[in-house]
Parts: C-alpha cells; structure tokens; sequence
C-alpha cells in the first residue's frame, strides 16, 4: 500500500508537467514515422511492408513505454547534487524508489503512445499486423515486456551509477544512446541489417530491451523462437543484477553527502 | 561588419582555448561528436544492406545524401547550434537585458556568441565520406560545381538557422518549453532524406516537411547532376522567406519581452 501512494504520488507530479512528456512523447515519434515513409519506398514485397509498417507503431508505443530515461537524474541530481543522501535514509531500496519514480512516465507516454497510434491508423487506414499468434505466443510476449521494462530501468540505474566515479558521464551516456539507436532496432529491425552487424548485436543487451519484444509483437518469430528470446532476457537481467548490486556497494563508498 | 568579423574571431579563439581547458571534458565532447558522426554515416548502411533502392535513390546515391548531412550538420552545430541551445535559459535567468544592451545586434550576437570547434570532426567526417561516395560513384566534380554545391550548402545552413530561431523565440513566452531544442535536433533528422519518400505519398499534410527535406536533398542532386530548377527555387525561396521570417519574429518577440532581472 505505501509503494502505491508513493506511485500515486509521483504521478500527480508527473501529471502536472504532461506538456512536456508530450513534447517529450513527439520526439520520440519522430524517427521511427520517417523510417515508415523511407520503407515505403524500398523494393520489397508489401507483406514485408505491412510487418515493417507494424514493426514501427508498435515501436512508438513500445519504446515509450519500456525505455527508462532515469540515468541522468540517477547522476545529476541524486549522485553529483547530492540527493542521494535522502534517499539513504529512506525505509525503502533505492532501486525500487527509482522505479516507482519512472513508472508515472511511462505510463503516461505509453498512454500517449496508444492514442497517436490509434489515430494515426485510423486517419492513414494502417492495418496493425500481428502475424498468426497462439494463445501461449501473446503469454511470453507479456512476459518479455515485463522483462523488457526490468532490464531497460536495471540497465540506465547502472549507467547512471559511473557517475560515482566520474565528474561528468555524459560521454558515456551519449555513447550508449548511439548503441541503443543502431543496435536497439530503433533505425530498422534487425532482420534488415547487414549479418555480421545482427550478430553482433544479438549477443549484446540492447536488442533484448526493445527491439525483440517489439518484433516478437509484429510477429517476427516463432513460439520456440520466443522461449529462446525470453530466456536471453532473463540471462541479461541477472547479469545486470550481479552489476547494479556490485556499483552499489562500490559506488557508495565513494559517495560523500554534504548537508544538514 | 569589419567589427563583427573581428568579435567572431575573438569568439573562436576563446572557444578553442574553452575545449582544451578541461580534458575530460574535451574527451566528453570528442566521443559524441565522433560518435554521432559515425552513426549518421553508418546507419544509412545499415538500412540498406538489404534494399538497393529506395524510390529512385540507389544505395550509392543514398550514400552520398549521408556524407552531405553530415557536412552540413556538422557546420551547423558548429557555428549555431551551440548558441542557439542555451537560449532558453538565457531568457529564464534575465541575461537577455544584458544582451539588449551590447552596441551591437542582438539576434547576431545570440546567434553566434559560442563557437563549437568539436564539431570539426564530424564535419571531417561528412567530408572523407562525401569525397570517397563520389570517388566510387566516379562522378565527374569541377570546380564549378564544388563551388555551387557550397552555395547550397550555405542556403540548407540558413534554412535550419532560421527554423531553430523561429522556433525558440517562441521561448521569449514561455521559457520553461526547454525541450523545443530537443525537438529542433531531431527535425533536422527529417534532412537526413530524399524528398521523395514525402512526394510519393501525396499527402499534403507531409509536404510541410518537404523544405526540411530540400536542405540536403538539393545540394546531393546538384553532385549527382539530378537537381531540377524548380528544387534550387524552393530552396532558395524557403532559405530566405524563413530568414526574414525569424527576423521578424524576433524584432516582434522583443517587443513582448518583459525583463527578469531588473
């Protein structure tokens, strides 16, 4: 009960300031709406087409609903501007304030999200494909969401822990937003890239983030290829378990709190 | 204007004792600029790696749109973007009086007053890229044609010039719309493409990114000996109908501006 009045707290605040999520929410849309007129003119089958188009708005959604943005505030406010001193001395983890923090926006932009994609294939006439989904196929994918949001907000609680050691992270964090751009599937699916670049990027985190739960909704793959997808997610997630509790206890012993 | 040559040159020089007066910081800003100039070029590989056209751009063609936006966002950022990005707290803090009080134009000074060498790199980058595109291409350059190919270059530049400083005066009313510049820098993604991948659709709506579309599409024609007139006209036309326009807008904008700090 007290996590959901700190949820419902957190949101008001957030509700407050919903212009700026929309702009925030527009900007997001704005790649993935190219790259759909770019595809439209490609020589290829239109059934491919579909699944690409597909492949996009669920992208819109997806995307804002799974991609934390909670690193720079984790470095900023709570690591350089000393806040995390508050949160310390809070009866709750830290990880699970953070989440509760980022939640409201989620929800809002994916609310966004829905209603921009509605009307956007409602006004153009675009027919949504799923592909020939079972029972047990839309089950995983629920399940691969959920991991997709745990890993996206475990991941950017990491990046924003290298502030303990650096003055500024914005390098690095410039630097895993062009990974996640190329290798997340934000430019194309994954499937369209050259093999030796989907490879690569098949054994890293950030396909496993977005691109793949939101393929696995356009119906890109198989119910065996799903169970593989899902259990590299898990693979990944306890990965950056291992590494957000082994930066916390290091982090925190380089972390001085100056106030009264 | 023998006066504000030399009050840019002091900007520069300053700017450029600014980059390597904090290491990590130079290292910082090497990263990115780096960086977002190798994913600009790269990623027009990687959606083509498996089409080889798109509408009547071959992949080579599309190649060359990517060396093009790279050199013209890389001397956009360079001279503006920099400037231009810290608009809105300049207005929040009431430093603009400061600003309105210089002997010299405000729009000029706000415009221009940080110098970005950084973006050198990426505009290198667009460069080896562009020349290499052509060189495979064996497309057949003059000098005439460098020569006019800057000339557009320089129209696409004042074309984004103009947009972004329409769009953040609009910060004169509310400078709390911080994240307009966010959305300025994701537009110009819109430049990144043919105009075609709007024309063939046929929906009127979309063409009002067209002009966006004409900054680079233009110049990337004009190399391959594609551009029609009536493309160098709209460019020519929006460059400068949207530079008086900003103009405008910010001697009105001022005239509505009601000072914070005195």
């Amino acid at each position: 009960m007290r996590y959901v009045r700190i949820f419902l707290l957190t949101f008001q605040s957030v509700f407050e300031e919903r212009g700026r999520s929309l702009v925030w929410f527009l900007l997001s849309c704005i790649n993935p709406f190219i790259m759909m007129l770019f595809w439209r003119g490609a020589n290829i089958s239109s059934t491919t087409l579909s699944m690409i188009t597909s492949y996009y708005f669920f992208l819109i959604i997806g995307g804002s609903i799974i991609m934390s943005h909670s690193e720079e505030n984790i470095a900023l406010i709570d690591i350089q501007e000393g806040r995390l001193a508050n949160y310390l001395l809070k009866p709750f983890p830290y990880y699970s304030l953070k989440w509760l923090e980022e939640l409201p926006y989620r929800a809002l932009q994916g609310s966004f999200g829905l209603i921009v994609v509605a009307l956007f294939s409602f006004l153009f006439q675009v027919k949504l494909s799923v592909g020939s989904q079972s029972v047990v196929n839309f089950l995983l994918i629920f399940l691969m969401l959920i991991s997709a949001v745990t890993l996206a907000q475990l991941f950017k609680v990491c990046l924003g822990f290298i502030s303990f050691w650096t003055t500024d992270a914005y390098g690095i964090f410039q630097l895993s937003e062009m990974f996640m751009f190329i290798l997340g599937g934000y430019i194309a699916p994954l499937s369209f890239y050259p093999s030796v670049v989907a490879s690569i990027a098949y054994f890293l985190p950030f396909p496993y983030m977005i691109y793949f739960p939101i393929a696995s909704i356009a119906g890109f793959y198989t119910t065996q290829q799903l169970v593989f997808i899902f259990l590299g997610q898990l693979v990944w997630i306890s990965i950056f378990v291992f590494l957000y509790k082994s930066l916390w206890k290091n982090g925190l012993k380089q972390f001085t709190g100056v106030g009264q | 204007m023998k006066r504000y040559i030399k009050i840019y040159w002091i900007i520069i020089k300053l700017n450029f004792s600014l980059l390597f007066a904090y290491r990590a910081n130079f290292y910082n800003s090497f990263i990115i600029s780096v960086g977002w100039g190798i994913v600009s070029v790269s990623s027009i590989f990687f959606v083509t790696a498996k089409v080889s056209h798109i509408y009547t751009w071959s992949r080579g063609d599309l190649y060359l749109l990517a060396g093009v936006y790279s050199v013209i966002v890389g001397l956009f950022h360079m001279f503006f973007s920099a400037s231009l990005e810290r608009f809105g707290r300049t207005i929040s803090l009431g430093m603009l009086d400061s600003y309105l009080l210089t002997p010299i134009d405000t729009q000029i000074y706000l415009s221009t007053k940080t110098f970005r060498p950084i973006s050198l790199l990426r505009l290198i980058i667009g460069i080896v890229f562009t020349a290499v595109v052509i060189t495979q291409q064996h497309i057949e350059i003059h000098f005439a044609n460098v020569f006019l190919s800057f000339v557009f270059i320089f129209f696409g530049i004042t074309f984004l010039y103009s947009m972004w400083f329409l769009v953040i005066t609009l910060m004169i009313w509310n400078p709390n719309l911080t994240n307009l510049i966010d959305f300025l820098y994701i537009s110009n993604n819109f430049s990144r493409y043919p105009t075609s991948i709007v024309t063939y659709t046929k929906n009127v709506l979309l063409y009002l990114v067209l002009p966006l579309m004409l900054v680079t599409t233009v110049p990337a024609e004009f190399i391959l000996g594609k551009v029609t007139i009536l493309q160098v006209i709209g460019l020519l036309f929006f460059s400068l109908g949207l530079f008086m326009a900003s103009r405008y807008f910010w001697k009105f904008a001022l005239t509505k501006y009601t000072s914070a700090s005195s």
